[in-house]
């Protein structure tokens, strides 16, 4: 039996000699370049059949032959059992641990040889019985020291490449790794984030909001705000979202598309790559490589997908079909990338990625940019985006709700706007602001030069300075100053983007994007009067209260990492200055990001 | 009684909670719906018990429930919802005579505007019961507006809050999402069984959940085929994970008389003076659709109205009764009579149906994975089912079958 069958399986059709050889060879060249190579001993040819000992090329001819002779069909059994990659995985391994006893996988029943087993192998029926089994999480363990029908399982199908699909080994372990890892922990909080993420719609995504601050830092507290946050990062509404910022889209587009000098032939990294969009720009830009990683691991599937059905997908095989294929999706965090693949440091020539968040700092995402620079980046290599800058302004009463709570129906209803003001005087609040709503100059907050910059530069203070807006011929009135109003601009400068530089501007003067603005709100409003408009009143000792309006406010800004992971917090100490030098300082407000 | 955008918190703006959220994925302005937090399981009390009996405990998640409420942004978009506020006032003004010199209790009154619109129609007393720290807020409005006389505010809940007289009228805009979803109806069925005086009234004095196929192919579009083509990237591998979160929970949003392919369903008829909360735990209906035109059938909408009606006025024409909830839809007159301009004698009705004046509510949409192409008068029929989830009561379970074309399906979902 098995005899007749390595022939079937060899043989594609069964033509000359000449053909089977070359056929043989050109499989070798293709299956077994990744792996042969770290392994002494050749291992086996080809797939091994989990029931018996028939020998296949390809993982289709296998199924065909599991299917129509051991009665076990793979497709249906993955499809009636919901089985994702990991899942299939298991069940090869579990399927291989149960024929190792000659016990029937579905039924159970034992024999006393692996013939009778073959007679015995029948179509399941009760597939119950068989799922609690296929999920237990030892069957990650290949069962097979060299298995190679696990690293090839996971076909395409569509006939387009005759070669299989064969993922990397290494890749794939350590993935499993970290996919045992994270089902070891075990926390709720995970389970919250993959049941939440699946309802997106307007849920609170209760495993980053539960975590309370008196969890402090410890590793597994780190672990488990990353696991909520990759949970939640793969939810398709913010890839939708983000995908359809067209700001955002085409400022990345005309960097990478503009200056196509840049990219063609270099070796890109695309750090938390979500759909892989800019990566396939890079792609289309020209890379002769784009490694693109995500950490969660539902997206970077989905941008393996992606890749695939749009050609630009890099088959660790170098499959000959698919010349344009450069993009390789890698599942992990940047900082932990050397479990994932072998990589030459500083072998990467331009470092692409999205990764601002509101009020630029939020989500800590620059951090992991910038410890992909010191590692993988050539010296002299590019960033894309290089620059970075926040500013500020301030911003009147048309962009408080006040106005609404002071005549609601006919009531004074204005007890309840101080009650907002009072809580946003606490928490930040983002949103889109109306240029109109502008009371001052804006003022450049922060730059950060992510060519040079150090990694503990995220954190920072820095003093600026607001003047009234209207020009002191015009406008004499008292302006009254609420808050602050934080935005960021993202430029791909002519230092590497010498074709085409781009900015990427969430400004309120510009279109709005995704990012909105972030509003900070004072608690007490703090009253304006252009310079030089009025400095004949020196009976107050006030300064910034209507009788004696203040020329500038002085501004201590601090932004921090927050001791919860990936959020920040945010300091401003107000003092409010008049002409004369008169100064009044406001108490620190803090606002929470946790 | 839910805003469209769920966890406001002032202007525009959301807890710090859920402040990750925006860029991780919940409670996106742009979205066709946010929803406040709601969390916490109905008191494990006896359904049958009437609430005068024995109080039940405030537990944990009622509190975090009443949390959300002091966040003042919602109490904006409801005052701001026009249809809502201006209903509620001339109802009021309407029933002036039964209002006039007599006690009221305002069941969660929020800001206590429906309060102050109760004393300004001369109301003797009023008492504003909220157990959300609004209450402090409804409070200094009272007094702002020298009106602390008449309306106390009292902050606690109406089960634990004591009134010491007899009260002739209860208010409450109690309506959620659906109409029962997160609903305070149980709140004002507590006030009624402890403090309404036989003959006294309610407003609204009763409530109507439909339901009608819907057809909604831009939506369906907008979710699904965006991901075909995105800047000349074929992004198709993400529409499995798009069908999924696009329509695997009840969506709220704003649809047209135009997306309804046929006269709705009555699920359920609350009759305010009546109902139990034993009712509410569990609704279920049988319907019978036939389509009006060819279409793909996308889903089911719902809505709700909720009518104003006192003892002196008479009902509005084709005031639903208790049998038309449970019958099949096959009175498609009275919905369409319903449609006419109320004449002054006639209750008052506040509606939040497709065709009517959009509210903050909308409509609550529950859409299939797959669409279900349907010819002129082809059938579509079923069952939907509304319960209390167990993981938390405040959580409705939906279970809907539907049949056309010969195929049948399930769909289960929850709404949070």
């Amino acid at each position: 039996m098995a005899g007749n069958l390595d022939q079937e399986a060899h043989i594609a059709d069964p033509e000359s000699e000449e053909d089977f050889e070359d056929d043989e060879e050109e499989e070798e060249a293709e299956d077994w370049d990744d792996w042969s190579a770290e392994d002494g001993e050749e291992s086996s040819s080809g797939l091994l059949c989990l029931f018996c000992d028939a020998n296949f090329s390809s993982c289709s001819p296998l199924f065909d032959h599991c299917a129509s002779l051991h009665r076990f069909d793979f497709h249906r059994v993955k499809e009636a059992l919901a089985l994702d990659f990991y899942g299939a995985f298991k069940l090869i391994n579990y399927v291989r641990s149960q024929v190792a006893e000659n016990r029937c996988w579905s039924c159970g029943l034992v024999f006393p040889s692996k013939h009778d087993l073959q007679d015995h192998l029948h179509e399941t029926i009760d597939f119950e019985k068989v799922k609690p089994l296929s999920f237990d999480d030892r069957y990650l363990k290949p069962f097979l020291q060299e298995d190679s029908l696990l690293y090839s399982f996971d076909e395409d199908g569509e006939g387009e490449d005759d070669c299989p699909v064969v993922v990397d080994k290494e890749e794939l372990a350590m993935e499993l790794k970290n996919l045992g890892e994270l089902s070891i922990d075990g926390d709720n909080l995970l389970e919250k984030a993959e049941s939440s993420s699946g309802s997106i719609d307007g849920n609170v995504l209760k495993g980053a909001a539960d975590v309370s601050s008196s969890d402090l830092n410890t590793a597994g507290d780190v672990r488990r705000v990353n696991e909520s946050y990759f949970g939640a990062y793969s939810s398709f509404g913010i890839h939708r979202e983000m995908l359809s910022d067209k700001v955002r889209m085409d400022a990345y587009s005309q960097a990478i598309l503009g200056n196509q000098s840049l990219f063609n032939g270099a070796v890109v990294m695309d750090v938390g790559c979500g759909t892989g969009i800019l990566s396939l720009f890079a792609a289309q830009a020209g890379a002769s490589e784009v490694i693109a990683v995500e950490a969660s691991e539902k997206m970077a599937a989905v941008a393996t997908q992606i890749a695939k059905d749009n050609h630009f997908w890099h088959s660790p095989n170098g499959s000959i079909n698919n010349k344009g294929g450069v993009v390789k999706v890698v599942n992990g965090m940047v900082e932990e990338l050397d479990k994932c693949i072998q990589l030459q440091p500083h072998s990467v020539d331009v470092l692409l990625s999205e990764w601002m968040g509101y009020c630029l700092l939020y989500e800590t995402m620059l951090s992991s940019v910038l410890s992909a620079r010191d590692r993988w980046l050539k010296p002299g290599g590019a960033i894309l985006p290089d620059t970075a800058t926040i500013f500020a302004a301030g911003f009147g009463r048309g962009a408080t709700s006040l106005p609404f709570w002071e005549r609601v129906y006919g009531f004074d209803m204005s007890t309840i706007g101080k009650e907002i003001v009072e809580d946003a005087a606490r928490n930040p609040i983002v949103d889109v602001m109306s240029e109109s709503d502008l009371v001052t100059n804006p003022v450049i907050v922060q730059t950060f030069d992510l060519v040079t910059m150090k990694p503990d530069e995220v954190d920072f203070t820095a003093s600026i300075e607001l003047e009234t807006s209207s020009s002191p011929t015009e406008n004499q009135a008292t302006t009254m100053c609420y808050g602050v109003v934080l935005w960021f601009e993202t430029g791909f400068t002519s230092r590497f983007c010498r074709e085409q530089p781009a900015v990427l501007s969430t400004s309120p003067h510009t279109l709005k994007t995704h990012w909105a603005q972030t509003i900070l709100t004072f608690r007490e409003p703090i009253a304006m009067l252009p310079r030089k408009a009025d400095d004949t009143d020196k009976r107050s000792q006030g300064a910034g209260i209507e009788g004696s309006p203040a020329e500038k406010i002085h501004l201590r800004v601090s932004i921090v990492r927050a001791p919860e992971h990936r959020s920040i917090d945010i300091s401003l100490e107000a003092a409010a200055i008049c002409s004369d030098g008169r100064k009044v300082t406001y108490p620190v407000q803090i606002f929470n990001l946790s | 009684m839910y805003p469209a955008t769920g966890f406001s918190n002032g202007h525009r703006h959301q807890p710090a909670g859920t402040f990750m959220d925006k860029r991780l994925g919940s409670g996106r302005r742009e979205r066709a719906r946010s929803r406040a937090t709601r969390a916490g399981p109905r008191d494990s009390r006896d359904p049958d018990q009437r609430c005068d009996q024995k109080p039940p405990p405030c537990t944990d998640f009622d509190v975090a429930y009443f949390n959300s409420y002091a966040h003042v942004g919602i109490h904006e978009e409801m005052i701001k919802d026009r249809v809502r506020t201006d209903t509620y006032r001339a109802a009021i003004m309407q029933h002036q005579s039964y209002i006039a010199g007599k006690v009221v209790v305002d069941v969660g009154c929020g800001t206590g505007i429906l309060s102050i619109f109760c004393a300004q129609a001369g109301a003797k007393r009023v008492y504003a019961v909220d157990a959300s720290d609004i209450a402090v807020q409804a409070n200094e409005v009272v007094k702002a507006n020298n009106l602390s006389d008449t309306v106390i505010v009292l902050h606690g809940r109406v089960e634990d809050v004591e009134i010491n007289e007899e009260v002739d009228v209860i208010i409450s805009e109690w309506m959620g999402y659906m109409l029962l979803y997160e609903s305070m109806l149980g709140s004002v069925i507590c006030a009624r069984d402890r403090w309404l005086k036989p003959g006294g009234l309610i407003l609204p004095s009763n409530a109507t959940l439909y339901m009608a196929p819907v057809t909604h192919p831009d939506r369906y579009s907008d979710s699904i085929d965006f991901w075909r083509n995105v800047y000349g990237i074929d992004m198709s591998a993400m529409l499995p994970l798009a069908k999924q979160c696009a329509f695997e929970e009840p969506s709220v949003e704003t649809i047209a008389g135009e997306n309804v392919l046929t006269w709705p369903h009555a699920v359920k008829h609350v009759d305010c003076y009546r109902v139990t909360l034993h009712e509410l735990e569990s609704v279920s209906t049988r319907y019978r659709f036939k389509s009006m035109m060819r279409a793909p059938l996308h889903g089911f909408a719902f809505w709700f109205d909720v009518e104003f009606n006192g003892p002196a006025i008479s009902p509005a024409s084709n005031h639903v009764t208790a049998t038309f909830a449970e019958s099949s839809n096959d009175q498609p007159m009275d919905y369409s009579q319903r449609k006419k301009r109320p004449n002054p004698n006639e209750a008052l009705v506040l509606s939040t149906a497709p065709e009517d004046p959009p509210t903050h509510w909308q409509q609550t949409l529950i859409y299939f994975y797959e669409p279900i192409p349907v010819e002129q008068d082809q059938l579509i029929e079923g069952s939907v089912t509304l319960s209390q989830s167990k993981e938390n009561p405040r959580f409705m379970n939906i279970h809907l079958e539907y049949t056309s074309g010969g195929r049948s399906f399930v769909k289960e979902s929850v709404m949070r």
